[in-house]
């Protein structure tokens, strides 16, 4: 029996080529330097730029560990007032992105806004509100919209410690406390390490939150550089940049993940730890406080704006942008989900090495930044689009003008960034089937189609919903690739809240950000029910 | 001994990984009803040969036959589905999105639901699980499941039972209850069944007769009580119960003296006088008695209930094993005395390759 090449593997192989190519652009960038524009960007903004980058790394990722560790600890092993809501409800602000938050806030603190005005009545204008405009407003709105990453895997952690190792360090004469400082910390290192990575890798990608509090990164270089100096070549090497910081916390994340395997014991659920009196009601308002923060407030407030406006926004410019977004999602949802399915069949089928490599290489593509893989594909096409004319031309054809933002764009786009995303649910949902369950099912008598229908099928559907689902969820909220490469008239509910917010009409960015708002909580809610 | 009607063949197969030789030069005939069990320590090719049979597996040499049909060979392979060989694999291999009852009648789609669920609640009360058909697998013990798998195996009215391991994931007490159980079964419905393991004791319980595999070959192929008393060679003789090896030399025809004096025994052997031997004592060889012609000194004593197992150390230094009623009560570093007990003795030579060496001993009859 010799082995053939299933067309599992071919896909893959042309998978991790699609992958690879916008990391090969981006990194091959450096042949041809705009001085000019580079000269601009050395005298005024360059040393910006990695300031505030790394203001950012240190401060958010700082802050959800703090946040998201002490937010985990409270409502696994201890035990006040409202847990039982808190626990998942804190999971919620994963449902708000992060450049809607943003343009909240703005309002907030703003003249004239609820805040100015609170700091005039009590203040009698002795003392100005704080800039959110600055280094501290942008952490603070990345800490309060990523913290929970770092909440979610660090409660998994401390709730799979179980309370048999915290019993025995209170039986080696530890207090609670210490308990905590020195064995359910240690051991939960790994799976918080990894959460701070997700957030830093979020944080270094967006766009949209840093462009509306027009505060200097690599992405809104990245953008000025093209959309204003239509200088694609300068637009990649800031990418490339950027690419090395956001590698750098992938493996981070890929590490500690790794390593977080090893450090899950079982054991009873865990007891809590009483809190009574004050600290009880104190611990309920402080995590009120980060659940209204991130949660409630940004929603009342869309729904306030929204709601104002619903009459003359719910139009036909409404539905369009619905269309669109659920076109782009829901075709870049099932291409992704496709792959991600060869993918999955060619590692089960092969095993080898090439394929092993090769999945590793698609999974880095969720750490390209939107607009750096943006960036990417652009060049990539004009490059196609240069060869395809010049072949014409020698044909004597006319030229055909390949379009670098075009939906094709968009959708290879998504495929690079989001793969991973589906990736995860359809292997999981495979390893469920044994391959004892397959040869189970041969020698009940079932051939080949009948073990995909009676087998396969059956026990992949949930997995593969719940792909499509948060593929189609992640590209709806999807912002700067977006921006970047859609065609001419293809606004999408992202985009349509960015240029609005951006513009500072909030109301009008209300509607399609309360919608996005409403789509995100399904993950959300997928995600809370999975982990009770 | 020949079997009168061969239900399932095997001849002179060969399985490979590569160019790993997994089986080799492998025959068994098996007869219709017959229950055998492949026994051998795990990478034998034991587990190879079942799936072979199964279909799962393809052979480089030989031929495998079901009632004068082939079913496989070096170019021909009749595929797994068409074979109607019900398999209980090592981790049962239950469908996890069917229930119990869907999983059971898997085989049977083309029949009524009426007539599919006589047959699930049939097979069940079987095998002790009524009125579980509308459980899903994970919500049953492992046991339970082990008991689903084989009346899925059954459902389908199969030629032969193929088991892989099938107790290998229970505990020790309900594995042998499980093994009686499941022998009962297949020879009140008079099915074929041939399972694989590496517990000899799983296999005494279950099998008619048992093959003792070692390195892709069959080493013996025989009933549990021979493969006790009569080992073919040095292998078996380790691998199957307890005992120890006590040197001795050849001194005539019938005759051999070792530690324990000059022992007589019948034996087929064919070795010169002078050869430097083993000889095979087993625990129950030994008969204790105050007033026996041996002594040795305990050296270690294992309290199994009814009976102690000591280790016992001659004055050579050489140990054996010893098995009295534990009513005895030595302990360790006392001299006790017994006398040797042995209907024949089974010897093999010294300083020789351990598994080619005694195939001239004890040819059994096939």
């Amino acid at each position: 029996m010799q082995k053939q090449t299933s067309p599992f593997q071919i896909a893959t192989y042309l998978m991790g080529l699609l992958v690879a190519l916008p990391f090969m652009v981006i990194l091959l960038s450096w042949g041809e330097i705009d001085q000019e524009i580079w000269g601009h960007l050395l005298d005024y903004l360059f040393i910006d730029l990695l300031t505030n980058t790394l203001w950012l790394i240190l401060g958010v990722g700082g802050g959800v560990l703090v946040l998201g560790t002490a937010l985990a600890w409270l409502t696994t092993m201890c035990e006040f007032p409202g847990r039982k809501i808190f626990d998942w409800a804190l999971m919620l602000p994963f449902a708000i992105p992060a450049y809607v938050l943003a343009f909240v806030m703005l309002d907030l603190f703003s003249y004239g806004g609820p805040i100015y005005n609170g700091f005039q009545t009590f203040f009698g204008g002795m003392i100005s509100p704080p800039d959110i405009q600055s280094t501290g407003g942008v952490i603070t709105v990345f800490v309060l919209v990523f913290y929970p990453y770092v909440y979610m895997l660090a409660r998994t952690a401390f709730a799979s410690q179980g309370n048999s190792l915290l019993e025995a360090g209170q039986s080696l004469g530890l207090t609670p406390s210490q308990a905590f400082l020195r064995i359910a910390l240690p051991m939960a290192r790994p799976a918080i390490a990894a959460g701070v990575a997700l957030a830093l890798m979020e944080t270094l990608a967006d766009f949209g939150a840093v462009s509306i509090f027009n505060y200097d990164t690599f992405t809104l270089a990245i953008y000025t550089s093209w959309d204003d100096f239509r200088s694609l070549s300068t637009a990649a090497q800031l990418s490339s940049l950027l690419l090395l910081f956001a590698l750098l916390a992938l493996f981070g994340e890929k590490s500690m993940r790794g390593k977080s395997k090893y450090h899950q014991t079982t054991g009873r659920a865990p007891y809590r730890f009483q809190l009574k009196g004050v600290r009880a009601w104190s611990t309920t308002a402080f995590v009120m406080l980060v659940l209204g923060v991130s949660f409630i407030l940004p929603v009342t407030q869309l729904l306030f704006w929204g709601l104002g406006v619903i009459d003359q926004e719910l139009n036909s410019r409404y539905f369009e942008m619905l269309i669109h977004t659920l076109v782009l999602g829901g075709g870049a949802a099932l291409l992704a989900t496709l792959g991600a399915f060869a993918l999955a069949m060619a590692r089960r089928k092969g095993g080898e090495w090439k394929i092993e490599s090769v999945g590793r290489l698609i999974t880095l593509g969720y750490a390209l930044p939107g607009s750096v893989l943006a960036v990417g594909i652009m060049i990539l096409f004009a490059n196609f689009g240069h060869a395809m004319n010049a072949v014409q031309g020698w044909l004597g054809q006319p030229p055909t003008t390949i379009m670098m933002q075009s939906v094709p764009a968009l959708l290879f786009a998504y495929l690079v960034r989001f793969l991973t995303v589906a990736h995860g649910p359809v292997e999981s949902s495979l390893s469920r089937i044994k391959p004892s369950m397959e040869e189970a099912a041969r020698s009940l008598g079932e051939n080949n189609s009948g073990v995909v229908r009676r087998i396969y099928l059956p026990i992949l559907t949930p997995g593969i919903f719940m792909a499509l689902l948060m593929v189609m969820i992640d590209v709806m909220k999807e912002l700067p690739a977006t921006y970047l490469l859609r065609p001419y008239g293809w606004d999408t509910f992202a985009v349509r809240t960015y240029e609005m917010a951006s513009e500072g009409m909030w109301e009008y960015a209300a509607l399609p950000a309360l919608s996005l708002v409403i789509i995100g909580l399904l993950p959300v809610i997928l995600l809370v029910r999975k982990s009770k | 001994m020949t079997i009168h009607n061969t239900h399932l063949s095997l001849s002179h197969i060969q399985c490979r990984y590569g160019d790993n030789i997994i089986v080799h030069d492998l025959s068994l005939e098996i007869g219709k009803g017959e229950l055998v069990c492949l026994l051998g320590y795990s990478g034998c090719g034991k587990t190879t040969v079942l799936r072979a049979i199964a279909g799962f597996e393809p052979l480089h040499h030989g031929s495998i036959i079901l009632n004068n049909n082939l079913l496989s060979s070096s170019t021909q392979m009749v595929p797994a589905e068409q074979r109607n060989f019900g398999m209980v694999f090592q981790d049962y291999a239950l469908f996890p999105h069917l229930t119990i009852e869907e999983n059971i009648v898997f085989s049977r789609r083309n029949e009524s639901k009426a007539a599919r669920t006589r047959l699930s609640d049939e097979l069940l009360e079987l095998v002790g699980l009524k009125g579980l058909g509308v459980r899903y697998p994970h919500e049953l013990s492992g046991g339970q499941q082990q008991r689903v798998a084989l009346a899925r195996a059954l459902a389908q009215n199969p030629e032969v039972i193929l088991m892989d391991e099938p107790f290998s994931n229970l505990d020790v007490e309900l594995r042998e209850r499980l093994a009686t159980e499941v022998r009962e079964i297949l020879k009140q419905r008079g099915i074929t069944g041939i399972m694989v393991t590496h517990d000899q004791h799983e296999a005494f319980a279950i099998a008619d007769k048992i093959a003792v595999m070692h390195n892709g070959t069959i080493q013996q192929w025989d009933s549990a009580y021979n493969l006790y008393h009569q080992p073919a060679n040095r292998f078996v003789a380790e691998f199957v119960g307890k005992g120890a090896m006590l040197r001795g030399v050849i001194i005539g025809e019938s005759l051999l003296e070792t530690e324990l004096g000059e022992l007589h025994g019948e034996n087929s052997n064919s070795l010169l006088d002078g050869c430097k031997v083993d000889m095979l004592v087993r625990p129950d060889d030994l008969i204790f008695d105050a007033e026996g012609l041996h002594e040795a000194t305990i050296t270690r004593s294992n309290f199994q209930g009814a009976e102690s197992l000591y280790t016992l150390q001659l004055s050579s230094g050489q140990e054996i094993l010893g098995l009295f009623p534990s009513h005895l009560q030595q302990s360790v570093g006392e001299q006790i005395r017994f006398n040797l007990d042995m209907d024949n003795m089974i010897i093999f030579e010294c300083n020789v390759d351990h598994s080619e060496n005694m195939g001239a001993m004890h040819k059994q009859g096939h």
